[in-house]
């Protein structure tokens, strides 16, 4: 090796110095940089440790390699003069500044009489000598030893699974799910449309997208979408529902039974709306008889009726149209047929917004229980509780308080009717269901459901309690989840309140508290929806699950209430009790029903039918509606026993969904199994008694 | 004082001498060295360093209690070298005409008088001032000027010294009674200020081995006027490195205590740094160093090994440095430590 052969003279010498000065000086500036940047790396895996660094061992490694190249960069950029390297030979060589000042002298215009000696003692220095034995690698042992432990250190570090880790990947977990439920909303806002009606909609659920692609948890991307889904509801018309069904009715009644006759000019039944029948029959008023237009006056008369409560600008319309007709005042009818075509069209477009708010809710609310599920999964329940109930560090006798949530919605439907002041207060009922002194119809139907996850070890001995309270301006409909977590000797309880609107349609939130004692707490969820249309007296209805998971020896309560904020004078208070619940099945309350429970169940009611004909008119009425909604014709309660297969059915069918979990598809099949075999009890002991009244 | 005042003025004539070359000028005064060891039992180092004051030709101060060998030395250098020498035993009384000459009148032979000049002591090639903080500062002055300039000027003629010439002076450190200190400007006209040591037991026995009997050393005279004139012209032909110049430069600006450089010491006790020509002294007693040691070239340990006696006696210490009995040899031990060895430029090699 021509580098490795000694050298000939000093500038020879000093050449092949200057080239082995730049890997030397490379060598001791990276022994210089280990030991700080090895402590750097350091404390950056030990915040990745603990979690504050992600992927910190790739970082630590990256940046080591970055600082070597950059350093060997500069070992070979850097400016690096003879001199130097004569100066570095003569250190090595120990000649006594020979080779720099020879070096120095060659470039002199006036050499001296010494100059010849200077330079032949610098040659005698150099010759024979090789590189590596003048300018040898410098170790420096204490760095070298120093930088080996840190990265000992680190390297152990990293190895050494850490706690944080399940938190990143739990992380990782949750903003994926939390990105996927955001990439949902926005393909649900791609198919609302891009009608005027649903833009909104649309728009809203393209923000709320965003906003969860900024949220970093689920807890904080289920919170956010609850807010919103609130925003959302809120927006929906009170009597949005009342609206929708007279809009609907008034179509299905032209339809079936148009107001213009047919070969006469307007659209026809089959392909015009409403509104263009009622401007068609604006138009054709002229070209009636008399017969034809008292006909066409009964005809609106009866439609009006069936638009009042629920679209009473409408109604007026066609009012002011069959007087005018009856008066002869074709004129005057047509302008309030148009106005009725325009109220009408209104209807339809608010119906519209109404129904593309009611999607974007529900895909919110499809979204949150997504989450929900997910969050579920992957353990987060204890951070939506703010606490940590895990069974391998609970500790008997140490206390630890948690909060939990408490969310509800309910939901119902109300008959119109008169309401009475009055303050009231329902009694409570064993099995979640209640029904308050009240006059007048109103009937009220509930469910509630709860899920929770269970911890190892954990037996579903536990009681929950849960409470509803309303004011029944209208009728609602509740339901609610409550689950309440905790471990050996815990004890928990859970409390919250819904709040739904006067026109019966709200959503209501609540929060829960939790308290262990012991160590672990309790989560308590539960949801509200309060939805039907009309103004009659409500007796608040509904049926409450609590469900709470404790190991034994652990008591759990919690309470999901509800309270209408219509400042009306009614107030009930229901849905309390289930004590001794099982935890996996919390709604063993609701089945708890008396033998005469009965269930509010329009649909199996007799599908009312609208006449446009007088009661106390002759002939066949004209059928202008069929809708299914409770109506003041037949009874619209009926037995649980008569109607639990086809619910039962029906939420067999329900739970075949894809939305829902297996977890909660278990519970849904659990609860009516169970209302199955109470109502086989209540029919068994029904006909008991029979059999014993008869033998006596 | 500007620096081209400071530098020594009087020019040299290469062609004085015979050729010189390094190995020879080492072996001159290794000869040298060898003859004057004859007469002086010990004190290598102070004859080194009046030697390399010869060979720059410069001036040596010595400090040293009395008896320590001081005028035989030069003694024997002189007659080491063939050199003329005179001694001035400087007095309170003495007057600078004592040193320099005067004008006598004189009558010649046909009855004309006329004056005439007679020469002082310092006509001599080699010139002991003993005791020279006795003198008065006005003789004192008159001295300064013959070692700056290597000429007198009596009654406005100016008459060169001769060639070599050194002044070698000593003053006692302990009988400060009624003397007169060497003010700073004096003292910088010294090249090198060297320290007598007491001998050591062995060489004291020498000593009186040797002055107690009725021999005398027989020193002999190795070599010529010519020859020292040629190896003081060999000795300013000594190339040096260029950040030698610059370590030079560092240790002089290091004993100003008003550089960045300065350690601690020098900004606590000295007043007065040394001045450019301790820069002079230190590269040129390098040089002389260099060539006694046999190399061509001058190397940083050169500059070192003289930095203490180039620059001790070129500190102006202050009242701390008194209180606290902090010598200036200390001082510049500190300066030599704040400034090392120049290393090779390159960081972490």
């Amino acid at each position: 090796m021509n580098r490795r052969r000694a050298a000939r003279d000093a500038s020879d010498l000093v050449r092949r110095v200057g080239h082995r000065l730049r890997w030397v000086w490379f060598l001791a500036f990276v022994q210089f940089l280990a030991p700080w940047f090895s402590a750097c790396a350091l404390v950056v895996i030990v915040l990745g440790y603990f979690g504050v660094v992600d992927h910190a061992p790739m970082v630590g490694a990256v940046g080591s390699v970055v600082v070597v190249i950059a350093v060997a960069v500069r070992a070979l950029t850097r400016p690096l003069s003879v001199a130097i390297a004569a100066r570095a030979a003569d250190r090595g060589l120990r000649s006594g500044d020979a080779l720099i000042t020879a070096h120095e002298l060659r470039g002199a215009a006036d050499p001296g009489p010494l100059d010849a000696l200077v330079h032949a003692r610098a040659d005698r220095f150099a010759a024979g000598n090789r590189t590596r034995d003048v300018v040898p690698i410098r170790l420096f042992r204490r760095r070298i030893a120093a930088t080996a432990l840190l990265v000992a250190v680190a390297t152990a570090l990293s190895v050494v699974p850490s706690p944080s880790k399940r938190t990143q990947a739990r992380h990782r977990r949750e903003t994926a799910v939390v990105r996927a439920q955001a990439a949902r909303l926005r393909r649900s806002a791609n198919a609302l449309g891009s009608s005027p009606a649903s833009k909104g909609a649309a728009r809203q659920l393209r923000a709320i997208a965003a906003q969860l692609d900024r949220t970093p948890n689920i807890r904080e991307a289920r919170a956010a979408l609850q807010r919103n889904a609130s925003r959302l509801t809120a927006n929906v018309g009170s009597g949005s529902l009342a609206e929708k069904a007279a809009a609907r009715g008034l179509e299905r009644s032209l339809a079936t039974k148009p107001l213009t006759a047919p070969g006469a000019g307007g659209p026809t039944a089959s392909t015009s709306s409403a509104a263009d029948q009622l401007r068609a029959a604006a138009d054709q008023l002229g070209s009636q008889t008399t017969t034809q237009r008292e006909a066409l006056a009964q005809r609106l008369e009866a439609l009006a009726n069936a638009q009042r409560a629920a679209n009473p600008e409408l109604a007026k319309a066609l009012d002011r149209a069959a007087r005018a007709l009856r008066n002869g005042d074709t004129a005057a009818a047509a302008r309030a047929l148009r106005d009725a075509a325009g109220a009408q069209a209104a209807a339809s477009q608010r119906q519209e917004r109404t129904d593309a708010a009611r999607a974007a809710a529900s895909e919110l609310s499809q979204a949150d229980n997504a989450l929900a599920d997910a969050q579920a999964h992957s353990g987060a329940s204890s951070d939506a509780g703010q606490q940590q109930p895990s069974p391998d560090q609970s500790q008997p006798g140490q206390s630890q308080p948690g909060q939990s949530q408490t969310t509800g919605q309910t939901t119902g439907q109300q008959q119109s009717g008169q309401q009475q002041g009055g303050q009231q207060q329902g009694g409570q009922q064993q099995g979640g269901q209640q029904q308050g002194g009240q006059q007048g119809s109103q009937q009220q139907s509930g469910q509630g459901a709860g899920a929770q996850s269970r911890t190892s070890g954990a037996q579903p001995s536990s009681r929950g309690q849960g409470q509803g309270e309303g004011t029944g301006r209208n009728a609602q409909q509740g339901e609610g989840n409550g689950a309440a977590n905790s471990s050996r000797g815990a004890e928990g309880e859970g409390r919250g309140q819904g709040q739904g609107n006067s026109v019966g349609l709200g959503e209501g939130q609540g929060q829960g508290q939790g308290r262990g004692q012991g160590q672990g707490g309790g989560r308590a969820q539960g949801r509200g929806q309060a939805q039907g249309p009309g103004d009659g007296q409500g007796q608040p209805q509904g049926q409450g699950g609590g469900r709470a998971n404790t190991v034994s020896g652990a008591q759990a309560a919690g309470r999901v209430g509800g309270r209408n904020d219509d400042g009306g004078p009614n107030v009930g208070t229901g849905g309390s009790g289930l004590p001794g619940g099982t935890g996996r099945q919390p709604l063993d309350a609701a089945v708890r029903t008396n033998s005469q429970a009965s269930v509010y169940d329009p649909p199996n009611a007799a599908t009312a039918v609208l006449s446009a004909a007088p009661a106390a008119s002759q002939g066949d009425g004209q059928t202008i509606a069929k809708v299914d909604a409770p109506t003041r014709q037949g009874d619209v309660r009926v037995s649980l026993a008569q109607a639990l297969p086809r619910y039962a059915k029906a939420a067999t069918a329900a739970a075949q969904s894809t939305s829902l979990t297996p977890s909660e598809r278990s519970l849904v099949r659990a609860y009516f199994d169970r209302l199955a075999a109470a109502a086989n009890n209540t029919e068994t002991n029904s006909n008991n008694s029979n059999t014993a009244g008869s033998k006596r | 004082m500007s620096a081209s005042e400071a530098v020594e003025s009087t020019p040299i004539d290469p062609t004085m001498g015979p050729p010189m070359d390094p190995q020879r000028y080492a072996e001159t005064a290794r000869a040298i060295e060898a003859e004057i060891a004859k007469a002086i039992v010990g004190q290598r180092a102070l004859v080194r360093t009046v030697l390399v004051c010869l060979l720059c030709e410069g001036h040596v101060l010595l400090e040293g209690v009395p008896g320590l060998g001081k005028t035989q030395l030069l003694k024997t250098l002189a007659q080491a070298i063939s050199l003329d020498v005179s001694r001035l035993q400087f007095t309170p009384d003495l007057m600078p005409a004592d040193i320099v000459g005067t004008q006598v009148l004189e009558e010649d032979e046909s009855g004309r008088r006329r004056f005439v000049y007679r020469p002082g002591p310092v006509f001599a090639s080699l010139v002991l001032a003993d005791e020279i903080n006795r003198a008065t500062p006005k003789t004192q002055s008159a001295l300064l000027e013959a070692m700056q300039e290597r000429a007198v000027t009596v009654a406005g003629e100016t008459r060169p010294l001769p060639r070599p010439f050194l002044v070698m002076a000593t003053q006692n450190p302990l009988e400060m009674e009624g003397t007169y200190p060497l003010p700073e400007a004096q003292l910088d006209r010294f090249l090198l200020k060297a320290l007598v040591p007491f001998p050591t037991a062995d060489e004291l026995a020498g000593v009186l081995s040797m002055t107690t009997t009725t021999g005398t050393p027989d020193v002999r005279s190795v070599a010529s006027a010519a020859e020292l004139i040629a190896m003081i012209t060999l000795t300013r032909q000594v190339p040096i490195a260029s950040h030698l110049v610059r370590h030079a430069v560092d240790l002089v600006i290091a004993t100003h205590p008003n550089q960045t450089s300065a350690p601690e010491v020098v900004r606590r006790f000295v007043r007065f740094g040394a001045s450019p020509r301790g820069g002079q002294a230190l590269i040129l007693a390098a040089k002389a160093t260099a060539l006694l040691d046999g190399r061509p070239n001058v190397s940083a340990t050169d500059v070192r090994a003289v930095a203490t006696s180039a620059l001790r006696h070129r500190l102006v210490l202050g009242y701390e440095a008194t209180v606290d009995a902090v010598s200036a040899d200390s001082i510049v031990q500190s300066v030599l430590e704040a400034v090392p060895e120049p290393p090779p430029g390159l960081r972490g090699l």
